[in-house]
């Protein structure tokens, strides 16, 4: 699936799971198929190699949203918005052509400990996200959502309490 | 205000899930257990990264990695880490229980001397089935004073007033 991100992209935040310590949410763009999370999980799930890093992924966001909550040392920063895995090993491998490999990420907004927003991501092949011809489009989307959440937050549009979120009835997240 | 609609279905991440070895949810378990330890004594020891790091002469980032709650911890990395720190990191369901019954006598032995009747009946399941502790230890007070003594147990597992 390739994507193009352009202003003005209304989305809509679903409610994903909920665990005993933190709930997760995930984004539906419109007129795209799948929501955010699930395309991620569906390319990665595809791509046999991966396939085992995606298992350790989503059981660590099983594992904090059960046992632990969303400490922020969970995650990684990425400027505006948060990515997991912390870097749990120093990940790297060569692919089939030739291309460095530092592992799955996820993107991610932690809107606070019992709150968690899951974008979507890839195989990280550059060192830096913003130079990765996989993660880029992610990393900048991730950036894009957490200043609009931002926004609508301080506006007052939307508000998180406790596990919950809760917007206005006629809520629509703009990109 | 409304809420968000609920995705109706997630059977892919429950599939993904169910597909992890053992092995690895164990991994994944124990690195954060280990994490959120040391995340709760720094904190309650008013510690940042920074201090961690430099007591234990690494680099903050390493730290990072430590807390990420995917960590390889070594051995020798927990001892490190329980030295500096003065407080158990991890612990062992012989040590739980052996710290329970070690607590028990000591309540025992001071009620005792207090000359307070009471009595104590502790399931022998406490010895042969560590995930059964809490539920098969039963104190019984016979006397009104025993609702003031407290017990602890070592490495804050475990820690109470009987009421």
């Amino acid at each position: 699936m390739i994507f193009t991100y352009k202003l003005s992209l209304p989305a809509e935040i679903l409610k994903y799971k909920e665990f005993k310590k933190v709930t997760y949410y995930v984004l539906h763009v419109e007129g795209r198929g799948l929501h955010e999370f699930e395309d991620f999980q569906v390319r990665m799930n595809q791509i046999e190699r991966y396939r085992t890093e995606l298992q350790k992924m989503i059981t660590l966001i099983s594992e904090i949203g059960e046992n632990h909550g969303a400490l922020v040392e969970f995650f990684r920063n990425e400027r505006a918005a948060e990515a997991l895995p912390q870097p749990w090993y120093h990940y790297l491998d060569v692919n089939e052509g030739g291309a460095e490999e530092y592992g799955l990420r996820l993107y991610c907004l932690r809107l606070t400990p019992d709150v968690v927003l899951l974008l979507n991501g890839d195989m990280k092949i550059a060192h830096k996200a913003d130079d990765c011809p996989n993660c880029g489009k992610h990393f900048k989307f991730a950036n894009q959502v957490a200043k609009a959440i931002n926004k609508d937050i301080e506006d007052g549009t939307l508000s998180i309490y406790g596990k919950d979120i809760e917007m206005d009835d006629d809520y629509i997240l703009n990109l | 205000m409304k809420k968000p609609r609920e995705v109706t279905n997630t059977s892919l991440f429950d599939q993904i899930l169910s597909e992890t070895s053992a092995e690895d949810k164990n991994f994944i378990a124990n690195s954060l257990n280990i994490a959120h330890q040391i995340i709760a004594v720094m904190s309650q020891q008013g510690l940042k990264q920074k201090d961690l790091a430099t007591r234990l002469g690494k680099t903050e980032a390493e730290i990072s990695r430590w807390l990420s709650g995917s960590h390889n911890f070594t051995i020798r990395t927990i001892s490190k880490i329980q030295t500096i720190l003065g407080e158990q990191i991890v612990t062992t369901p012989k040590l739980i229980v052996d710290g329970f019954s070690d607590a028990l006598d000591k309540v025992f032995i001071s009620l005792k001397d207090q000359k307070t009747k009471v009595a104590f009946t502790v399931s022998d399941t406490v010895r042969t089935s560590y995930s059964t502790i809490t539920k098969t230890a039963k104190i019984i007070p016979l006397s009104a004073n025993f609702e003031n003594a407290k017990f602890s147990y070592p490495g804050n597992f475990l820690t109470g007033t009987h009421s």
